[in-house]
């Protein structure tokens, strides 16, 4: 047993247990001296902050910008000639405004899931509003035209590259984010996947609407947010395969 | 759980992750009989060997997770948090170590309930039987050991089925009661 006051002037050896024990705490402790200042542990002994979650998603944003970008143009989809002149509309401003306030609803959600004694509850209505917004949007204007039109309005020719490039598009930072996560300690992994996965999403919707033609709400309303939707599965996925520990 | 002083434990922990050995040791010797009380409260058949089994692995959890307790919160709560979830995490593997001696017993639609009502069943139903008596170690003899369900149980024995279901649910609140203590 180790009592010898050191410099934090803590004597110890207060607590007794039976001998069974005694090993496997001599063990635990030599690890404490040997991990101090280190690492993980280092960065515990300061202030335990999530500072590399934002650095991290903001290279993943990066790369997965870069990659898109290349992919898209490789696959005949380059950004939208005239999207600084459009930006300024409502409807397509809202492209991505809204997968930007899903992003920053998610956000807290991730971070307080990495310790385990989180539980999010009615934390995540803000999430689940800013979700709602563009299926929303999609109903406002469905409802406002007679349903022969529907099809129409919800297919388009880019149908297929937006129902694939968002989650595509979300898998690295879904990985980035699974990466970060792995080093805390999650108890609920496959929510914390899925909300990690909606917020890929949601980033990935962003970087795709720079390349996306279609500006009708119908269109995009619904397959972004089945998008983040299918992304929120992969992390759900994801989550339950490598959060577990 | 025992009693644990929020504050003493915030403190042990603190200056355990500066590198201080005595006081990271202090902490794992006030913890280790908190933790057998835990495990012993929520599964009071397991032998002594499993149990310090379970203590020692969610005490090498907490060890692993250390750096994910943030200092301005409560240490308690993180505690309990890493020592339910591996504690569940650990019975749920012994369970699985156990059905594998012996197949084919439908353990999840037997007890229902908690990994540690499972595992009670199993792992002592064969001594317990002995200490049982007339109708309710008949029936978790047929249900337990010959694996029929309630039906067929009621069928060989000729007795209702909600005389089955009362006997067998009789039997494990005993088992509990026989073997919880016994060790």
């Amino acid at each position: 047993m180790t009592t010898k006051t050191n410099a934090n002037g803590y004597a110890g050896g207060h607590a007794f247990v039976g001998d069974k024990w005694q090993p496997f705490i001599t063990r635990l402790g030599a690890d404490c001296v040997r991990q101090a200042g280190r690492g993980r542990v280092g960065r515990a002994a300061g202030y335990n902050n999530h500072s590399r979650y934002g650095g991290m998603l903001l290279v993943a944003t990066a790369v997965t910008g870069v990659l898109g970008w290349l992919g898209l143009w490789l696959l005949g989809h380059g950004v939208r000639a005239d999207y600084l002149g459009q930006m300024g509309r409502v409807v397509v401003m809202a492209k991505q405004a809204v997968p930007l306030l899903v992003v920053v609803a998610a956000l807290p959600l991730v971070l307080r899931l990495a310790t385990p004694e989180a539980r999010v509850g009615g934390a995540l209505l803000p999430l689940l509003a800013a979700w709602l917004v563009l299926p929303l949007m999609a109903g406002v204007q469905l409802a406002a035209v007679p349903v022969g039109e529907w099809w129409r309005l919800v297919t388009a020719a880019s149908m297929l590259p937006c129902v694939v490039s968002v989650p595509v598009l979300s898998l690295g930072l879904t990985a980035a984010q699974i990466f970060y996560l792995r080093g805390w300690a999650v108890t609920q992994p496959v929510l914390t996947g899925g909300i990690a996965g909606v917020l890929s999403g949601g980033v990935a919707v962003v970087i795709y609407a720079l390349f996306c033609p279609e500006d009708a709400p119908a269109f995009y309303g619904l397959w972004y947010s089945l998008g983040m939707l299918t992304s929120g599965g992969l992390g759900a996925v994801a989550g339950w395969l490598w959060l577990r520990w | 759980m025992g009693r644990l002083d929020e504050k003493s434990m915030a403190d042990l922990m603190r200056l355990g992750l500066t590198g201080n050995r005595a006081a990271y040791e202090d902490f794992f010797r006030q913890l280790a009989p908190s933790l057998e009380g835990m495990v012993a409260a929520i599964a009071p058949s397991l032998s002594p060997h499993d149990r310090q089994d379970v203590a020692q692995e969610v005490m090498l959890a907490i060890h692993r997770k250390r750096h994910t307790w943030q200092q301005t919160r409560p240490i308690l709560p993180w505690v309990y948090a890493i020592t339910r979830y591996r504690l569940i995490d650990r019975l749920r593997q012994l369970q699985r170590q156990r059905a594998r001696v012996d197949d084919g017993f439908d353990m999840e639609n037997m007890t229902g309930g908690t990994p540690a009502d499972k595992l009670i069943f199993r792992y002592e139903l064969e001594r317990a039987l002995k200490a049982l008596s007339g109708k309710t170690a008949t029936v978790l003899f047929a249900m337990g050991i010959e694996g029929k369900d309630v039906k067929q149980t009621s069928r060989d024995h000729g007795m209702t089925e909600n005389a089955v279901r009362l006997h067998f649910h009789r039997g494990l609140k005993k088992l509990r009661l026989l073997f919880g203590n016994a060790e």
